[in-house]
Protein backbone atom coordinates (compact mmCIF):
# COMPACT_ATOMS: atom_id res chain seq x y z
CA UNK A 1 0.00 0.00 0.00
CA UNK A 2 2.77 2.77 1.38
CA UNK A 3 4.27 1.31 -2.68
CA UNK A 4 1.04 2.12 -4.48
CA UNK A 5 0.80 5.62 -2.50
CA UNK A 6 4.53 6.93 -3.48
CA UNK A 7 4.27 8.85 -6.53
CA UNK A 8 7.13 9.34 -8.49
CA UNK A 9 9.37 12.43 -7.97
CA UNK A 10 9.20 15.54 -10.40
CA UNK A 11 11.77 17.83 -11.99
CA UNK A 12 11.55 21.24 -11.13
CA UNK A 13 11.82 22.92 -14.52
CA UNK A 14 10.35 20.83 -16.87
CA UNK A 15 6.63 21.11 -15.57
CA UNK A 16 3.73 21.41 -18.09
CA UNK A 17 5.66 23.40 -20.38
CA UNK A 18 6.35 22.50 -23.85
CA UNK A 19 9.97 22.48 -25.02
CA UNK A 20 9.64 24.61 -28.15
CA UNK A 21 7.11 27.11 -26.61
CA UNK A 22 9.75 27.87 -24.11
CA UNK A 23 12.16 27.80 -26.88
CA UNK A 24 10.35 30.50 -29.10
CA UNK A 25 9.70 32.80 -26.41
CA UNK A 26 13.25 33.06 -25.63
CA UNK A 27 14.88 33.78 -29.25
CA UNK A 28 11.75 36.16 -29.49
CA UNK A 29 13.08 38.07 -26.28
CA UNK A 30 16.34 38.21 -27.40
CA UNK A 31 16.03 39.51 -31.24
CA UNK A 32 13.39 42.13 -29.96
CA UNK A 33 16.41 43.33 -27.30
CA UNK A 34 19.24 43.28 -29.60
CA UNK A 35 17.70 44.65 -32.50
CA UNK A 36 16.44 47.51 -30.42
CA UNK A 37 20.09 47.76 -29.08
CA UNK A 38 21.61 47.83 -32.46
CA UNK A 39 19.42 50.31 -33.86
CA UNK A 40 19.12 52.77 -30.73
CA UNK A 41 23.28 52.43 -31.44
CA UNK A 42 23.14 53.08 -34.71
CA UNK A 43 20.83 55.94 -34.85
CA UNK A 44 23.56 57.52 -31.75
CA UNK A 45 26.12 56.85 -34.51
CA UNK A 46 24.49 58.46 -37.22
CA UNK A 47 23.05 61.52 -34.95
CA UNK A 48 27.01 62.13 -33.75
CA UNK A 49 27.82 61.68 -36.96
CA UNK A 50 25.27 64.53 -38.52
CA UNK A 51 26.15 66.78 -35.61
CA UNK A 52 30.15 66.04 -36.42
CA UNK A 53 30.18 67.29 -39.86
CA UNK A 54 27.78 70.36 -39.34
CA UNK A 55 30.18 71.23 -37.10
CA UNK A 56 33.38 70.35 -38.95
CA UNK A 57 31.53 72.08 -42.04
CA UNK A 58 31.33 75.19 -39.52
CA UNK A 59 34.61 75.64 -39.11
CA UNK A 60 35.91 75.11 -42.63
CA UNK A 61 33.37 78.00 -43.67
CA UNK A 62 34.41 80.36 -40.54
CA UNK A 63 38.44 79.43 -41.73
CA UNK A 64 37.48 80.18 -45.45
CA UNK A 65 35.58 83.56 -44.95
CA UNK A 66 38.59 84.68 -42.57
CA UNK A 67 40.92 83.78 -44.97
CA UNK A 68 38.50 85.67 -48.15
CA UNK A 69 38.98 88.32 -45.39
CA UNK A 70 42.38 88.36 -44.46
CA UNK A 71 43.08 88.26 -48.26
CA UNK A 72 40.59 91.41 -49.06
CA UNK A 73 42.11 93.16 -46.33
CA UNK A 74 45.59 92.61 -47.59
CA UNK A 75 44.31 93.70 -51.34
CA UNK A 76 42.61 96.90 -50.19
CA UNK A 77 45.64 98.00 -48.08
CA UNK A 78 47.69 99.58 -50.89
CA UNK A 79 47.08 101.94 -53.65
CA UNK A 80 47.52 98.79 -56.02
CA UNK A 81 47.97 95.44 -55.34
CA UNK A 82 49.15 93.66 -58.54
CA UNK A 83 49.17 90.16 -57.38
CA UNK A 84 47.81 88.39 -54.35
CA UNK A 85 47.21 84.36 -54.48
CA UNK A 86 46.70 82.42 -51.06
CA UNK A 87 46.68 78.92 -50.47
CA UNK A 88 44.79 77.59 -47.47
CA UNK A 89 45.19 73.48 -46.80
CA UNK A 90 41.96 72.57 -45.80
CA UNK A 91 40.58 68.93 -45.20
CA UNK A 92 39.01 66.76 -48.46
CA UNK A 93 36.77 65.13 -46.71
CA UNK A 94 34.33 65.81 -42.98
CA UNK A 95 33.53 62.31 -41.16
CA UNK A 96 34.13 60.50 -44.51
CA UNK A 97 31.91 62.12 -46.68
CA UNK A 98 33.07 64.48 -49.54
CA UNK A 99 31.52 68.21 -49.72
CA UNK A 100 31.22 70.97 -52.12
CA UNK A 101 32.00 74.51 -51.01
CA UNK A 102 29.89 77.11 -53.12
CA UNK A 103 30.50 81.04 -53.24
CA UNK A 104 27.56 83.17 -53.26
CA UNK A 105 26.82 86.62 -53.29
CA UNK A 106 23.28 87.60 -52.35
CA UNK A 107 23.45 91.60 -52.76
CA UNK A 108 26.33 93.04 -50.64
CA UNK A 109 26.30 90.28 -48.60
CA UNK A 110 28.67 86.52 -49.29
CA UNK A 111 27.91 83.78 -48.15
CA UNK A 112 29.80 80.05 -48.30
CA UNK A 113 27.72 77.89 -48.87
CA UNK A 114 29.24 73.97 -47.88
CA UNK A 115 27.62 70.83 -48.67
CA UNK A 116 28.34 67.18 -47.56
CA UNK A 117 27.04 64.94 -49.44
CA UNK A 118 26.80 61.64 -47.34
CA UNK A 119 23.94 63.10 -44.11
CA UNK A 120 23.20 65.67 -46.88
CA UNK A 121 23.96 68.88 -44.65
CA UNK A 122 24.30 72.62 -45.56
CA UNK A 123 26.03 75.28 -43.84
CA UNK A 124 26.27 78.67 -44.78
CA UNK A 125 28.74 81.13 -43.29
CA UNK A 126 29.09 84.78 -44.35
CA UNK A 127 31.96 86.90 -45.24
CA UNK A 128 32.20 90.72 -45.31
CA UNK A 129 34.32 91.45 -47.89
CA UNK A 130 34.93 95.66 -49.60
CA UNK A 131 35.93 93.42 -53.10
CA UNK A 132 33.14 90.86 -54.74
CA UNK A 133 33.36 87.26 -54.64
CA UNK A 134 33.18 85.60 -57.88
CA UNK A 135 30.37 82.78 -57.75
CA UNK A 136 32.33 79.25 -58.21
CA UNK A 137 31.41 75.66 -56.61
CA UNK A 138 34.35 73.65 -56.19
CA UNK A 139 35.11 70.52 -53.94
CA UNK A 140 36.38 70.22 -50.61
CA UNK A 141 40.12 69.92 -49.88
CA UNK A 142 42.75 72.31 -50.70
CA UNK A 143 41.88 76.06 -51.75
CA UNK A 144 43.38 78.89 -53.80
CA UNK A 145 41.91 82.31 -53.19
CA UNK A 146 43.23 84.69 -55.89
CA UNK A 147 42.57 88.40 -56.30
CA UNK A 148 41.77 89.97 -59.79
CA UNK A 149 42.58 93.46 -59.43
CA UNK A 150 40.99 94.62 -62.57
CA UNK A 151 38.00 93.24 -61.45
CA UNK A 152 38.43 94.10 -57.62
CA UNK A 153 37.47 90.23 -57.00
CA UNK A 154 38.66 87.70 -54.87
CA UNK A 155 37.91 84.46 -56.41
CA UNK A 156 37.88 80.82 -54.56
CA UNK A 157 39.16 77.47 -57.21
CA UNK A 158 40.48 74.10 -55.82
CA UNK B 1 20.14 39.44 -14.88
CA UNK B 2 19.70 36.77 -17.02
CA UNK B 3 21.13 33.34 -17.36
CA UNK B 4 23.55 33.79 -20.34
CA UNK B 5 23.43 30.05 -21.10
CA UNK B 6 22.73 29.20 -24.94
CA UNK B 7 18.95 28.55 -25.49
CA UNK B 8 17.39 25.47 -24.83
CA UNK B 9 20.45 24.02 -23.19
CA UNK B 10 20.75 22.65 -19.97
CA UNK B 11 23.62 23.05 -17.47
CA UNK B 12 24.71 19.67 -18.25
CA UNK B 13 24.75 20.00 -22.12
CA UNK B 14 27.89 21.70 -22.14
CA UNK B 15 29.45 24.33 -24.83
CA UNK B 16 28.21 22.37 -27.54
CA UNK B 17 25.35 24.62 -28.38
CA UNK B 18 26.43 28.04 -29.16
CA UNK B 19 24.63 31.42 -29.25
CA UNK B 20 24.62 32.67 -32.80
CA UNK B 21 22.14 35.51 -31.98
CA UNK B 22 23.99 36.70 -29.45
CA UNK B 23 27.49 36.87 -31.19
CA UNK B 24 26.34 38.39 -34.32
CA UNK B 25 24.39 40.99 -31.67
CA UNK B 26 27.71 41.49 -30.18
CA UNK B 27 29.85 41.76 -33.25
CA UNK B 28 27.11 44.50 -34.79
CA UNK B 29 27.16 46.24 -31.55
CA UNK B 30 31.23 46.22 -32.11
CA UNK B 31 31.18 47.68 -35.54
CA UNK B 32 29.11 50.37 -34.14
CA UNK B 33 31.32 51.22 -31.33
CA UNK B 34 34.21 51.40 -33.82
CA UNK B 35 32.18 53.44 -36.18
CA UNK B 36 31.51 56.20 -33.05
CA UNK B 37 35.15 56.01 -31.92
CA UNK B 38 36.05 57.42 -35.75
CA UNK B 39 33.18 59.67 -35.61
CA UNK B 40 34.38 61.09 -32.19
CA UNK B 41 38.12 61.01 -33.79
CA UNK B 42 36.49 63.17 -36.41
CA UNK B 43 35.18 65.51 -33.79
CA UNK B 44 38.36 65.89 -32.21
CA UNK B 45 39.97 66.53 -35.41
CA UNK B 46 37.76 69.54 -36.06
CA UNK B 47 38.19 71.03 -32.35
CA UNK B 48 41.66 70.72 -33.20
CA UNK B 49 41.36 72.57 -36.86
CA UNK B 50 38.81 75.31 -35.04
CA UNK B 51 42.27 76.35 -32.82
CA UNK B 52 44.42 77.03 -35.69
CA UNK B 53 45.04 80.84 -36.42
CA UNK B 54 45.92 81.83 -39.37
CA UNK B 55 49.12 79.92 -41.22
CA UNK B 56 49.32 81.74 -44.63
CA UNK B 57 51.43 84.20 -43.45
CA UNK B 58 48.88 87.07 -44.70
CA UNK B 59 48.56 89.38 -41.24
CA UNK B 60 52.36 89.33 -41.17
CA UNK B 61 52.05 90.84 -44.90
CA UNK B 62 49.21 93.26 -43.62
CA UNK B 63 51.79 94.60 -41.10
CA UNK B 64 54.88 94.15 -43.51
CA UNK B 65 52.96 96.44 -46.06
CA UNK B 66 51.93 99.01 -43.10
CA UNK B 67 55.41 98.66 -41.96
CA UNK B 68 57.07 99.27 -45.19
CA UNK B 69 54.57 102.40 -46.31
CA UNK B 70 55.61 104.20 -42.92
CA UNK B 71 59.03 103.84 -43.79
CA UNK B 72 58.80 105.02 -46.98
CA UNK B 73 57.00 108.09 -46.04
CA UNK B 74 59.29 108.97 -43.23
CA UNK B 75 62.45 108.36 -45.95
CA UNK B 76 60.87 110.84 -48.69
CA UNK B 77 59.90 113.13 -45.96
CA UNK B 78 63.40 112.73 -44.44
CA UNK B 79 64.96 113.15 -48.10
CA UNK B 80 63.68 116.21 -48.72
CA UNK B 81 64.66 117.56 -45.43
CA UNK B 82 68.02 117.35 -45.18
CA UNK B 83 69.05 116.98 -49.17
CA UNK B 84 68.01 120.34 -50.80
CA UNK B 85 69.64 118.57 -53.47
CA UNK B 86 67.47 118.22 -57.55
CA UNK B 87 66.22 115.71 -58.73
CA UNK B 88 68.92 113.14 -59.16
CA UNK B 89 69.98 113.35 -55.50
CA UNK B 90 66.86 113.42 -54.00
CA UNK B 91 66.36 110.08 -55.99
CA UNK B 92 69.80 108.59 -54.90
CA UNK B 93 68.68 110.04 -51.02
CA UNK B 94 65.46 107.81 -51.35
CA UNK B 95 66.53 104.65 -53.53
CA UNK B 96 69.26 104.20 -50.51
CA UNK B 97 67.08 104.74 -47.88
CA UNK B 98 64.65 101.71 -49.27
CA UNK B 99 67.55 99.15 -49.87
CA UNK B 100 68.35 99.89 -46.38
CA UNK B 101 64.94 98.83 -44.92
CA UNK B 102 65.31 95.42 -47.46
CA UNK B 103 68.42 94.47 -46.27
CA UNK B 104 67.06 95.05 -42.50
CA UNK B 105 63.54 93.18 -43.09
CA UNK B 106 64.95 90.62 -45.29
CA UNK B 107 66.66 88.96 -42.61
CA UNK B 108 64.06 89.98 -39.51
CA UNK B 109 61.55 88.31 -42.20
CA UNK B 110 63.68 85.31 -43.26
CA UNK B 111 63.84 83.95 -39.85
CA UNK B 112 59.88 83.00 -39.49
CA UNK B 113 60.51 81.68 -43.20
CA UNK B 114 58.57 84.51 -45.31
CA UNK B 115 60.79 86.66 -47.83
CA UNK B 116 59.74 90.31 -48.48
CA UNK B 117 61.48 92.75 -50.95
CA UNK B 118 61.19 96.16 -51.25
CA UNK B 119 62.37 98.11 -54.08
CA UNK B 120 61.80 101.78 -55.32
CA UNK B 121 60.28 101.46 -58.87
CA UNK B 122 59.95 105.31 -59.62
CA UNK B 123 59.42 108.54 -58.75
CA UNK B 124 57.59 111.14 -60.57
CA UNK B 125 59.79 114.96 -60.19
CA UNK B 126 58.36 117.83 -58.91
CA UNK B 127 58.84 121.52 -57.45
CA UNK B 128 58.46 122.74 -54.68
CA UNK B 129 57.09 126.17 -54.57
CA UNK B 130 57.59 127.87 -51.02
CA UNK B 131 57.11 131.91 -50.27
CA UNK B 132 57.57 133.01 -46.29
CA UNK B 133 57.75 136.44 -47.33
CA UNK B 134 53.96 137.63 -45.55
CA UNK B 135 52.08 138.10 -49.14
CA UNK B 136 50.48 136.43 -52.00
CA UNK B 137 51.80 138.78 -54.96
CA UNK B 138 54.13 137.27 -57.69
CA UNK B 139 57.72 138.48 -57.60
CA UNK B 140 56.59 141.41 -60.14
CA UNK B 141 53.99 141.86 -57.03
CA UNK B 142 51.11 141.47 -59.20
CA UNK B 143 48.00 140.83 -57.57
CA UNK B 144 46.55 138.68 -59.92
CA UNK B 145 49.15 135.73 -61.38
CA UNK B 146 49.65 132.47 -62.11
CA UNK B 147 51.85 130.61 -59.83
CA UNK B 148 52.03 127.28 -61.55
CA UNK B 149 50.71 126.98 -65.37
CA UNK B 150 49.88 123.27 -66.76
CA UNK B 151 50.13 121.11 -64.31
CA UNK B 152 47.91 118.57 -63.48
CA UNK B 153 48.75 117.39 -59.26
CA UNK B 154 49.08 119.26 -56.34
CA UNK B 155 50.45 118.07 -53.03
CA UNK B 156 51.25 119.27 -49.25
CA UNK B 157 49.19 122.97 -50.28
CA UNK B 158 49.23 124.80 -47.10
CA UNK B 159 48.28 128.36 -46.72
CA UNK B 160 48.72 130.64 -43.38
CA UNK B 161 46.05 133.28 -43.39
CA UNK B 162 46.64 136.19 -41.32
CA UNK B 163 43.28 138.08 -40.65
CA UNK B 164 44.23 140.83 -38.41
CA UNK B 165 45.08 143.07 -41.19
CA UNK B 166 44.09 143.15 -44.88
CA UNK B 167 41.93 140.35 -45.50
CA UNK B 168 38.28 141.86 -46.89
CA UNK B 169 34.90 141.17 -46.34
CA UNK B 170 33.40 138.90 -49.04
CA UNK B 171 32.73 140.30 -52.62
CA UNK B 172 35.19 142.78 -51.71
CA UNK B 173 37.80 142.21 -54.14
CA UNK B 174 38.31 138.73 -51.61
CA UNK B 175 41.56 136.93 -52.26
CA UNK B 176 41.36 133.69 -54.25
CA UNK B 177 43.09 130.70 -55.28
CA UNK B 178 41.56 129.38 -58.71
CA UNK B 179 42.34 126.09 -60.14
CA UNK B 180 41.77 126.85 -64.14
CA UNK B 181 41.18 124.49 -67.02
CA UNK B 182 40.77 126.57 -69.62
CA UNK B 183 41.06 123.69 -72.39
CA UNK B 184 38.04 122.35 -70.71
CA UNK B 185 36.33 124.98 -69.29
CA UNK B 186 36.27 123.63 -66.08
CA UNK B 187 37.05 125.93 -63.32
CA UNK B 188 37.27 125.48 -58.94
CA UNK B 189 37.80 128.30 -56.59
CA UNK B 190 38.65 128.87 -52.62
CA UNK B 191 38.03 131.83 -51.53
CA UNK B 192 39.66 133.59 -48.11
CA UNK B 193 37.32 136.16 -46.19
CA UNK B 194 36.62 137.89 -42.74
CA UNK B 195 33.63 138.32 -41.50
CA UNK B 196 34.52 141.77 -39.70
CA UNK B 197 30.84 141.28 -37.18
CA UNK B 198 31.62 137.85 -36.04
CA UNK B 199 35.53 138.09 -36.45
CA UNK B 200 35.15 134.57 -38.47
CA UNK B 201 37.61 133.34 -40.86
CA UNK B 202 35.82 132.22 -43.30
CA UNK B 203 36.81 129.95 -46.15
CA UNK B 204 34.46 129.36 -49.50
CA UNK B 205 34.29 126.77 -51.89
CA UNK B 206 32.86 126.58 -55.67
CA UNK B 207 32.81 123.70 -57.45
CA UNK B 208 30.17 122.59 -59.69
CA UNK B 209 28.05 125.04 -59.42
CA UNK B 210 27.65 125.40 -55.32
CA UNK B 211 29.63 127.61 -52.89
CA UNK B 212 30.02 126.05 -49.66
CA UNK B 213 31.59 127.76 -46.94
CA UNK B 214 33.93 126.71 -43.44
CA UNK B 215 34.68 129.03 -40.86
CA UNK B 216 36.83 129.30 -38.14
CA UNK B 217 37.00 131.82 -35.18
CA UNK B 218 40.20 133.09 -34.94
CA UNK B 219 42.84 135.75 -36.08
CA UNK B 220 44.79 133.50 -37.88
CA UNK B 221 44.24 129.87 -39.45
CA UNK B 222 46.23 127.13 -41.51
CA UNK B 223 44.34 126.55 -44.43
CA UNK B 224 45.10 122.71 -45.79
CA UNK B 225 44.13 123.23 -49.31
CA UNK B 226 44.83 119.63 -50.65
CA UNK B 227 43.85 117.99 -46.91
CA UNK B 228 40.51 119.92 -46.91
CA UNK B 229 40.97 120.74 -43.57
CA UNK B 230 40.53 124.33 -41.97
CA UNK B 231 42.87 125.07 -38.48
CA UNK B 232 43.30 121.23 -38.27
CA UNK B 233 39.32 121.01 -38.65
CA UNK B 234 38.38 118.67 -41.35
CA UNK B 235 36.34 121.22 -43.98
CA UNK B 236 33.35 119.06 -45.77
CA UNK B 237 33.00 121.09 -48.66
CA UNK B 238 37.02 121.58 -49.34
CA UNK B 239 38.20 119.01 -51.84
CA UNK B 240 41.27 120.68 -53.73
CA UNK B 241 40.11 121.03 -57.44
CA UNK B 242 37.14 119.30 -57.26
CA UNK B 243 35.50 118.72 -60.88
CA UNK B 244 38.70 119.62 -62.78
CA UNK B 245 39.85 116.92 -64.59
CA UNK B 246 42.27 117.82 -67.12
CA UNK B 247 46.10 119.78 -66.29
CA UNK B 248 45.28 123.04 -65.42
CA UNK B 249 46.58 126.47 -64.06
CA UNK B 250 47.06 127.21 -60.81
CA UNK B 251 46.28 131.10 -59.92
CA UNK B 252 46.24 133.93 -57.28
CA UNK B 253 43.56 136.35 -57.84
CA UNK B 254 43.81 139.64 -55.60
CA UNK B 255 46.90 138.53 -53.97
CA UNK B 256 47.23 141.63 -52.23
CA UNK B 257 44.28 141.15 -49.95
CA UNK B 258 45.64 138.60 -47.62
CA UNK B 259 48.58 138.12 -45.36
CA UNK B 260 50.35 134.98 -45.06
CA UNK B 261 52.22 132.30 -45.80
CA UNK B 262 52.13 129.27 -48.15
CA UNK B 263 53.82 125.91 -49.60
CA UNK B 264 53.12 123.53 -52.11
CA UNK B 265 54.44 120.70 -54.25
CA UNK B 266 53.44 120.09 -57.97
CA UNK B 267 53.59 117.88 -60.28
CA UNK B 268 56.48 118.77 -63.10
CA UNK B 269 54.04 118.03 -66.12
CA UNK B 270 54.94 118.96 -69.60
CA UNK B 271 54.23 122.53 -70.59
CA UNK B 272 53.97 123.78 -66.92
CA UNK B 273 55.31 126.95 -65.95
CA UNK B 274 56.39 128.79 -63.09
CA UNK B 275 56.16 132.59 -62.59
CA UNK B 276 58.82 132.66 -60.48
CA UNK B 277 61.19 129.91 -61.11
CA UNK B 278 64.12 131.02 -59.07
CA UNK B 279 64.92 131.55 -55.62
CA UNK B 280 62.79 134.76 -55.43
CA UNK B 281 59.77 135.03 -53.98
CA UNK B 282 58.12 132.60 -54.22
CA UNK B 283 60.87 130.63 -54.42
CA UNK B 284 60.99 127.22 -56.11
CA UNK B 285 63.02 123.98 -55.27
CA UNK B 286 63.63 120.80 -57.16
CA UNK B 287 61.51 118.13 -55.26
CA UNK B 288 59.55 114.38 -55.77
CA UNK B 289 55.96 114.99 -56.38
CA UNK B 290 55.98 111.02 -55.75
CA UNK B 291 57.74 108.08 -55.25
CA UNK B 292 56.15 103.99 -56.24
CA UNK B 293 57.33 101.76 -54.14
CA UNK B 294 57.39 97.81 -55.19
CA UNK B 295 56.66 95.49 -52.66
CA UNK B 296 56.70 91.92 -53.10
CA UNK B 297 56.03 89.34 -49.80
CA UNK B 298 55.69 85.62 -50.29
CA UNK B 299 54.91 82.77 -47.75
CA UNK B 300 54.84 79.29 -47.97
CA UNK B 301 51.03 79.96 -48.68
CA UNK B 302 50.91 83.57 -50.19
CA UNK B 303 51.90 85.65 -52.92
CA UNK B 304 51.58 89.20 -52.46
CA UNK B 305 52.85 91.73 -54.68
CA UNK B 306 51.84 95.52 -54.59
CA UNK B 307 53.05 98.66 -55.62
CA UNK B 308 52.80 101.41 -52.82
CA UNK B 309 52.33 105.30 -53.72
CA UNK B 310 53.89 107.64 -51.15
CA UNK B 311 52.86 111.35 -52.16
CA UNK B 312 52.53 113.02 -48.43
CA UNK B 313 49.51 115.80 -48.76
CA UNK B 314 47.57 114.49 -51.88
CA UNK B 315 44.16 115.29 -52.04
CA UNK B 316 43.08 111.98 -53.49
CA UNK B 317 45.18 109.88 -51.09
Amino acid sequence: MDDRLRRPAVRVGSRGQSTTLDYTLSLAIATLLVAGLVTAASGLVDDSREQVVRTELEVIGEHLASDLVAADRLAQSSHSTETLTMTRPLPARVAGSEYTIRTESAGSVQWINLTASGPGVTVSVRAETAASIADTGIDGGTVTITYDPAADELEVSS
Amino acid sequence: MADLRPFGASPESGARERAQLILVAGFVIAVVLIALALVMNSAIYTENLATRSDSSGATDAVVYQRAVESAALEAFEYAHAVDGGDHASLEANVTDAIAGLDAVSTQQEARRGHVPNVSVAGTVHGTAIIDESDDFASEEDDANWTVAGGISAVRAFNVFVDGRSDLRERGDDEFRIVANDTANADRWHLNVTKNTSTNEIVVGVAAGGSFETCRHNDDTAWVNVTAGTVAGEPCDALTFAEGVSGSYDLEYRNGTAVRGHYSMVVDDGPGRVYSSPDSGDPRTEDALYRMTVDLVYRTADLDYRAKIRIEPGDHDG
